[in-house]
């Protein structure tokens, strides 16, 4: 090395020349090949003391110097009148012992840089990068920090040849050192890092083989290797060679190789035997060659990811290590050597594997003032973060529990938690273990939508802070950061040490479990203690949320209710089942309020919404009775095309429909659900029919729906298929398996049959009479409505579910029966089995409930637990939660219990209060008083329906109806429905669970994650895009670092 | 073997003079902008497509190189260095022999059909004999051939030697009915389902799919078309890749587009009496990579692992290998769920699922950098080598049996045989040339 006082003059000059040259290049020109992994090298003036105190005589060198001396000097600077060491204010020196500022010499903190080198595995290249180190820390502009050019001979910004497909980095303690692990040539290279920086013209990259004990090559490809973290001496020289351990695994040697980073030797070794299990083995490894001629491998354990964390407070050093083919975390201690002494394994549930995995320091948990830094034993836990190939990522807890942990509770079920240490670490499936998520695919974290995990990595933010105002971007604690296959990097909360441990019952809203629990995906959303009141604290019943998505989950306008005036009159609206109402008492105005508002009480909203977590960011959520099992639009997928096409035949009795894709009980299709034919809508022509078909509309038909019928046998068909035609072609589920309905004609039951059964034929015509009264807006005491023309007979139907007799339409001639149904056999039918060539080609048909409201979520789909049976029958699967529910019938069992833990019987028939609008009629007559009306509370039936986003109480499943008025309440029907296919009800709900994630740059395919000395993130964005329409980002891949303690900001090396 | 320039010449002299039908027909044992691979069940030989993609000749061809003899050329060359006479050292790459052709070809075999074809496809019609389809862009139409296993030559009615395939096995109007519309344009990739004995064809430029019923004792006929299955404008509603999840009747295809990251499943019902037709089921989104929003788009081939529980897609935005499982879930359905992704190539534009002895492995050919990529899809899956072989690689086609990979070089008139026997120090490197290097 040589002396050189002004080197940032001299490398700015040097710069100046090189960009003048060769490293120029035009704006968004990329620099980065598609890194892979990265580490960093601490580079500056550095004053060699040989272990003593600073000498204004010690020589100044610029060389690498161990990360410390950088991460130190990003430390707050101490004031001029720095208290003493012990006394309160006092703050640390930011230098290295010996690195001070002496009088008359340079300072030294202005030459520190960090160097960054990112491997890039396609190319065989290292590149290397490069920032100030900023004294007090804080983040970077994107182009602070910047790639260097590798060969100033060569036009761009060159990387550094390194070998072949190098799929890691790590840094030797001195910082003078690089190796990468080459996937291609088994074996290592070593980067001199003051060579490169010095830009000195001498061999630059040697290779090194990577021997075991015997002397014999070791020639296993490599896919993870690190270092260890010892402390290297501060104001020396570089050594000639690397220096400490590298941990190499070896996946198809079913090995992790602890080796001599200055020879290459293995000097230890963890080894995986064919189920996974770990042991210390000697550095006698033999592994299979991979490179050159390569050798049959054998089964076994395959490692592929490490992490290491050295905790100077418990004095712990552990390797963990993770396993793609077995469901096992293995944890290895270090001596303080860093070589293996013991190991112990964790056992995942499931059969998955690992493929990263990152271990945290001995943590504080629980608590709520802010940072903690001394470790209580009660309190104390160790943390394996592992990216399973389930696409979560699993959690284990490794001091004293040695399990892994279930990241996946129900809060419905933890309200009663009054010790945050109950949260440390759950045993899945273990008795005592709360209800898992009903969500959820595993205990491990699981990311929205379609996401998954792909590197975890943990840190700390907020160090030394005293507790602030909770925001999603102010963090606290420990942390971890999780990339993801769409570009995002999530914040897990691991110990948020600003928000509560436990849930307050009378502050449910400032203690949700799902912010404040462990090992939760941390939420971005704002403000969600926020409640419908004024800055004096009073209410406001109008209110329906602060604006941008902000505040808690609520619907974002009062519940619609679809009415169809002619199923319904009007005015009688309120006949259908609708939402809870309460009254609401406020500074605005007195109204009612459906219980989904903004306004209701927070334990209200608590109880509606006990999940944060649960709930998408916004989602429309309808509720339609005899809905459609599967909504989806062209654009979404959850729940299957709305309308779907099949194969359609005809047997004695039966119509059947076929589907090789084998959907229905992924459907949730159940006995005595029906199909509706959906044929083709005349509007299209002749597109949704076949080859030489035609969309033909019966004449007759009082639907309009066509069917796509043979060009050439119209005419003759037309005659065939009439009853069929002109029907609404609806038929009974009989039979459900997974790619086959087996299906009835379908009979027409009276809309007001009886929910717990018809009694007589009387009754029924009774229950005629009134169902014509619906559609009538009068008062009763002014209905003339006359009486039904129809006639109905109470029995068995078997085309719906057993065990009820219901009221049917019966029939001598088609003239008896109401339109879009068919006389046949005496009763009137929704739907007949026609001639096979009626049906012949591809038919197009949806799938609908039976008596049922089904609750579909425009983003979550249409929930059920159908599964298919060992003889590929649809049946509901035993033993599942009881919140995976999408049908709300009109009658259910009783409830149990009112509390947010009671989920089963689930739905359940209840008696809640109400609150309605209703007239203000003058005594003895139905003329209101005024248009305003009056609120009145009443207890009515209700039908409490739970899923994993919601409980609400759907009230007046049936309505009693009226006596003399609109609304009396009167009419002393029981259990008489008044709800038709078609009617429904929903809201759109705003202000659901919003993801925190890191940094404000999208990534492509952010395939690691690291973390730096000074605590900062990075994300190594492997990912190579180009749009066409150049609008968006257009990279080859890209670095982009985080500070946690400034989340949502970011900078980028590209 | 004529060279590029050469051709370049014979292309202006043909047209400064009036071509005689025997001037502009290929001849017979060269290979001309290759592009579509297939390998017969057995191994025993390989198909090959000239897409005659600079109009030279009047036809594209089938070619059928005989697998044994390359399999012994390349043995020897590997065991002993030994070199086939019809072979030297490929000078620019040190380990490889660059073959003639003509000498690995069957003779007589082969067949002409129309230009700009892409992919094609072999049904399995038992017995040794298979059925040979080709999507043919310039036609537009489906070809088809018949291998006769004991005579080892194809034949598509169009006479003897080097016959063109007579319109009999061209289908061009679907059920063979004037009164039907014709295929659609832009016939892309085809996937064949041996034991349900059907074909599927994408098109590029309409998103259709095409239904061919191939019975194996009988005539292929289109028998089905469904347009509008994708998202887009105008011309832009690409289908691209295809391929089914098990043959059978409970087969699945999966069908990816060029325009959305939408992907059709699709089956096929069979009435007694009338012909097949497709049933389109449900669909799913390539949600789980890319950054930006997480949506993939620009598909370009989907393969599926063995028992069909695992796929594979090659997505050029974002440049990615993704596979999803598609093992059946609880209610009977595949659960097409991302279970692992790689960052790959620009311009990915074919690939195959083979195991060469050491598991599963996806082939990966990307056009514009002239490289294979083999991924490993153990754990989340992994680049495992990348291969260079040549320019424009585009379709592939293995011989697990005997540890060989071909991949056709579009613009260097050749067949790449790459090494998969992992024993070999040629592993994952090309050791053979079918074709000089034009």
């Amino acid at each position: 090395m040589s002396l050189r006082p002004w080197f940032p003059l001299t490398m700015a000059a040097l710069a100046s020349v090189s960009c003048g040259s060769t490293a120029q290049e035009p704006a968004g020109v990329p620099n980065l090949n598609r890194p892979v992994d990265l580490a960093f090298a601490c580079y500056g003036q550095t004053r060699i003391t040989g272990g003593n105190g600073a000498d204004a005589a010690d020589p100044l060198e610029f060389q690498p110097a161990p990360l410390e001396s950088c991460r130190i000097r990003t430390q707050d600077k101490p004031p001029e009148n720095n208290p003493a060491p012990g006394e309160n204010g006092h703050v640390p020196p930011n230098w290295p012992p010996g690195q001070e500022n002496l009088p008359n010499q340079p300072a030294l903190e202005s030459s520190m840089r960090w160097f960054i080198f990112a491997v890039q595995s396609a190319s065989g290249t290292v590149a290397v990068a490069e920032a100030n180190v900023n004294e007090g820390g804080g983040g970077y502009a994107s182009g602070e920090i910047f790639v260097r050019d590798g060969d100033s001979l060569v036009p761009g910004k060159n990387s550094l040849s390194v070998g072949s497909m190098p799929i890691a980095v790590a840094a030797d303690p001195s910082s003078c050192y690089m190796m990468t692990a080459n996937a291609g040539s088994c074996d290592v290279s070593v980067i001199d890092v003051d060579a490169i920086v010095e830009r000195r013209n001498v061999p630059l990259v040697r290779r090194l083989d990577v021997i075991n004990a015997s002397g014999a090559r070791v020639l296993a490809r490599p896919a993870a290797m690190i270092s260890d973290v010892r402390d290297a001496e501060i104001g020396v020289a570089c050594p000639a060679n690397p220096q400490g351990l590298l941990y190499i695994a070896y996946p198809e040697c079913h090995a992790v190789a602890v080796v001599e980073a200055s020879t290459g030797m293995v000097v230890s070794s963890i080894r995986f035997d064919a189920i996974g299990t770990a042991t210390i083995g000697d550095g006698n490894l033999s592994c299979p060659a991979e490179c050159g001629m390569r050798m049959p491998t054998g089964d076994g354990g395959r490692p592929v990811a490490l992490d290491l964390v050295r905790d100077d407070f418990s004095g712990n050093r552990r390797l963990a290590i993770g396993q793609d083919n077995r469901p096992v975390i293995t944890v290895v201690d270090l001596d303080a050597g860093y070589l293996p002494t013991a190991v112990e394994q964790v056992e995942l549930e499931g059969d998955v594997g690992v493929i990263d995995v990152a271990i945290t320091k001995v943590i504080n948990m629980t608590g709520s003032d802010g940072w903690e830094d001394m470790i209580s034993p009660l309190r104390a836990a160790q943390y394996v973060y592992a990216v399973a190939s389930d696409a979560t990522v699993r959690v284990a807890e490794v001091t004293t529990r040695d399990h892994e942990c279930e990241t996946q509770l129900d809060p419905r079920f933890l309200r009663g938690v009054t010790d945050g240490r109950d949260f440390i670490c759950f045993e899945p499936g273990q008795v005592g273990t709360p209800p898992r998520r009903a969500f959820a695919r595993s205990p491990g974290i699981q990311l929205p939508g379609d996401d998954a995990p792909l590197s975890v990595v943990v840190s700390e933010a907020g160090v030394d802070r005293p507790s602030a105002d909770v925001a999603p971007k102010t963090l606290i604690g420990h942390f971890a950061f999780v990339t993801s296959t769409i570009g995002l990097t999530y914040v897990v909360n691991i110990d948020d040490d600003n928000y509560a441990d436990t849930q307050n019952s009378t502050a449910p809203l400032t203690t949700q479990l799902a912010l404040g629990m462990p090992h939760q995906l941390r939420d971005g959303g704002s403000l969600r203690d926020d409640s419908a009141t004024t800055a004096e604290g009073d209410l406001l019943c109008d209110f329906a949320g602060p604006a941008d998505n902000e505040g808690g989950p609520r619907a974002e306008s009062i519940p619609t209710s679809f009415v169809n005036s002619t199923r319904i009159a009007n005015n009688k609206g309120f006949y259908m089942p609708y939402l809870r109402q309460l009254a609401c008492d406020g500074e605005d105005s007195d109204r009612a309020l459906p219980e989904v508002m903004y306004a209701t009480p927070p334990i209200v909203r608590d109880d509606v919404f006990p999940d944060l977590r649960a709930l998408r960011f916004e989602e429309d959520w309808s509720f339609q009775w005899e809905g459609s099992l599967s909504l989806d639009t062209a654009s979404t997928a959850t729940d299957g095309p709305a309308i779907r096409a099949g194969q359609v035949t005809v047997a004695v009795g039966s119509i059947n429909v076929y589907d090789a894709a084998g959907p229905y009980c992924a459907a949730g299709v159940m006995p005595f659900d029906h199909v509706q034919m959906r044929g083709c809508d005349p509007a299209q022509g002749d597109r949704q029919c076949g080859l030489g078909e035609t969309c033909y509309v019966h004449p007759d038909a009082t639907v309009a729906t066509g069917a796509c019928l043979p060009k050439d046998r119209v005419d003759q068909l037309a005659s065939a298929c009439r009853d069929y035609l002109v029907s609404v072609r609806k038929f009974a589920v009989q039979r459900a398996s997974s790619g086959h309905l087996e299906m009835s004609e379908r009979r027409r039951v009276l809309r007001t049959s009886p929910v717990t059964g018809c009694t007589s034929n009387e009754q029924c015509t009774e229950l005629a009479d009134y169902e014509a009264t619906l559609t009538a807006g009068d008062h009763p005491q002014d209905d003339m409505t006359p009486a039904s023309d129809k006639t109905y007979v109470c029995e068995p139907d078997p085309s719906r579910a057993p065990g009820l007799n219901r009221c049917q339409q019966t029939c001598g001639d088609a003239g008896d029966c109401d339109e879009g149904t068919v006389c046949s056999g005496g009763y009137c039918l929704e739907g007949t089995i026609p001639p096979p060539e009626c049906l012949a080609g591809l038919q197009r048909y949806s799938l609908h409930a039976t008596e049922a409201f089904t609750v579909v979520g425009e983003r979550t789909g249409y929930i059920h637990d159908v599964v298919e049976n060992s003889t590929g029958q649809c049946v509901r699967a035993t033993g599942a939660n009881p919140l995976v529910v999408g049908r709300i019938p009109l009658t259910a069992p009783p409830c149990t219990g009112d509390g947010v833990a009671d989920v089963t019987p689930n739905p359940c028939k209840t008696t809640v209060q109400h609150t309605e609008l209703v007239p203000d009629y003058m005594p003895g007559t139905c003329t209101p008083v005024s248009q305003v009306g009056i609120l009145r509370t009443v207890p009515v039936e209700a039908i409490r329906f739970r899923n994993h986003v919601m409980t609400i109480n759907v009230v007046d499943p049936t309505y009693p109806g009226d006596a003399v008025c609109r609304h009396d309440r009167g009419g002393g029907l029981v259990g008489i429905p008044t709800t038709y296919p078609g009617f429904a009800f929903g809201f759109h709900l705003i202000g659901g669970f919003a993801t925190q994630t890191a940094g404000s740059l999208l990534a492509v395919f952010p395939s690691r994650i690291a973390r730096s000395p000074d605590g900062a993130v990075w994300i190594v964005d492997e990912g190579d895009i180009q749009p066409l329409d150049g609008s968006s980002l257009s990279t080859t891949g890209q670095i982009i670092r985080v500070d946690p303690d400034a989340v949502d900001s970011s900078a980028f090396v590209r | 073997m004529l060279s590029r320039s050469l051709a370049a010449g014979a292309v202006i002299l043909a047209a400064a003079c009036t071509a005689s039908s025997e001037d502009v027909r290929p001849p017979e044992g060269e290979l001309f902008f290759p592009t579509g691979l297939a390998v017969s069940p057995d191994e025993g030989v390989l198909f090959v497509l000239s897409a005659n993609s600079d109009l030279r000749y009047d036809s594209g061809t089938i070619s059928v190189v005989d697998v044994e003899t390359v399999d012994r050329v390349v043995t020897a060359y590997k065991t002993t260095g030994e070199i086939d006479p019809a072979c030297t050292a490929d000078q620019e790459s040190p380990g490889t022999i660059e073959c003639d052709e003509a000498a690995f070809m069957v003779g007589g075999a082969g067949v002409r059909i129309g230009n700009f074809s892409s992919t094609l496809a072999v049904q399995d019609k038992g017995g040794n004999d298979l059925r040979v389809l080709v999507p043919v862009r310039g036609d537009p139409s489906v070809t088809w051939a018949e291998w006769d296993g004991a005579a080892r030559e194809l034949s598509c009615g169009g006479g003897q030697g080097f016959e063109l395939c007579d319109d009999d096995h061209r289908l061009t109007r679907m059920r063979g009915d004037v009164d039907l519309p014709e295929v659609a344009e832009e016939p892309f990739a085809i996937y064949v389902d041996s034991v349900a004995q059907f074909a599927m064809i994408t098109h590029l430029s309409s998103g259709t799919v095409t239904l061919v019923d191939s019975p194996a004792a009988g005539v292929p006929v289109l028998a089905d078309a469904v347009a509008g299955l994708f998202g887009g404008s105008g011309s832009a509603r690409g289908a691209t890749g295809v391929a089914g999840r098990q043959a059978g009747d409970r087969n699945i295809v999966y069908v990816q587009s060029r325009t959305e990251d939408r992907i059709q499943m699709l089956s096929v019902a069979r009435a007694s009496g009338s012909l097949p037709f497709l049933v389109p089921s449900s669909y799913f989104f390539l949600n789980g990579v890319g950054g930006a929003g997480g949506t993939s788009s620009d598909s370009r081939g989907v393969a599926f692992g063995t028992n069909g529980e695992r796929a594979y897609m090659i997505n050029r935005f974002p440049p990615s290998l993704q596979i999803y499982d598609t093992t059946l879930d609880v209610t009977g359905v595949p659960r097409n769920r991302l279970s692992g992704a790689s960052d790959l190539c620009r311009e990915a534009s074919g690939l195959v699922v083979a195991d060469g002895g050491i598991g599963e492995r996806a082939f990966v050919s990307c056009f514009l950098s002239g490289e294979v990529y083999v991924i490993d899809p153990q754990g989340t899956s992994r680049v495992e080598a990348v291969a260079s072989v040549g320019r424009a690689p585009f379709g592939l086609a293995a011989a697990e049996s005997r540890q060989l990979l071909f991949v056709s070089t579009f613009l260097e008139d050749s067949v790449a045989v790459i090494d998969l026997d992992p024993s070999s120090s040629t592993f994952y490197r090309v050791v053979m040339r079918i074709g000089v290097r034009s």
